[in-house]
């Protein structure tokens, strides 16, 4: 679960932002991007001495101002939950799950599928080659 | 789980707006963005800390200055004593602004006299 899909995970969800200059926005989340711009909807926001407040009904914040944000502690459980559930109903209708889903990686281990790996000729030959291909001119 | 078998998962994060967060690392990718459960930013005055909780959060890379694992035998031996955080915090703000005021002062001594540059306003302190 990486930081980014996690922020990702949590649209509509209620957060606090802080920027770098120490303002803080907390509001519900409405969409966001990989450069972590985002854009909340019903924003509480506060100066870097938390003794001034604004509401706001919408705002935008541009990602590279951001320092940190605070997102609901039952989101990564919940993140994890629908993860799981993914998976099943992926698995129910027979699809493939796993790291090498379609990929050209070896395959799986007891598929039946054995590799013998078979020496064929002298490989003293193959050293003059890649020393032959060294002295081509580039 | 933790985030390496290793070690209790918890670290220490230190921005670098000088806030340290303790909190079990559950993620980060190429930029340095963390994710910290269970986070609590700690205030040190003297031979006292306070901790404040805070929970879930996603820190941006940049403004990381510092990622360590936290030795939970070692912890025990550190001689802090623990405080109430409202207790603290008062003391603590103070620290933060004599400590700004002291650079404010070095700052414009090497400017005005020594033919030293303006630091950036960003209060690049590391």
């Amino acid at each position: 679960m990486l930081p980014l899909s996690l922020l990702n995970a949590a649209q509509n969800k209620p957060m606090l932002v802080e920027l770098k200059n120490g303002e803080t926005f907390n509001g519900h989340l409405v969409n966001c991007d990989n450069f972590m711009n985002i854009t909340l909807r019903e924003v509480y926001q506060t100066n870097s001495d938390g003794d001034r407040f604004w509401k706001l009904k919408e705002c935008y914040i541009r990602g590279s101002t951001i320092k940190y944000l605070r997102v609901p502690d039952t989101l990564l459980d919940q993140v994890k939950e629908e993860q799981n559930r993914a998976r099943e109903a992926n698995r129910a209708r027979g699809g493939h799950t796993g790291p090498n889903r379609g990929g050209r990686g070896a395959p799986a281990r007891g598929t039946g599928a054995v590799v013998v790996a078979v020496v064929v000729g002298p490989f003293a030959g193959a050293e003059d080659v890649v020393a032959d291909s060294k002295k081509q001119p580039v | 789980m933790p985030f390496h078998r290793h070690n209790s998962g918890k670290m220490l994060v230190i921005l670098r707006d000088g806030r340290k967060l303790h909190g079990v690392l559950r993620s980060y990718d190429q930029f340095a963005n963390l994710v910290l459960e269970d986070t609590v930013e700690r205030i040190h005055h003297g031979d006292t800390f306070a901790e404040n909780w805070h929970g879930l959060f996603l820190i941006r890379g940049e403004n990381v200055v510092l990622l360590g694992e936290i030795d939970l035998d070692k912890e025990d031996d550190v001689p802090l004593r623990q405080v109430d955080y409202r207790l603290l915090e008062p003391y603590v703000k103070q620290d933060i602004e004599q400590k700004k005021q002291r650079d404010d002062a070095k700052s414009k001594v090497l400017y005005d006299k020594k033919g030293f540059c303006k630091e950036g306003g960003e209060g690049d302190g590391y």
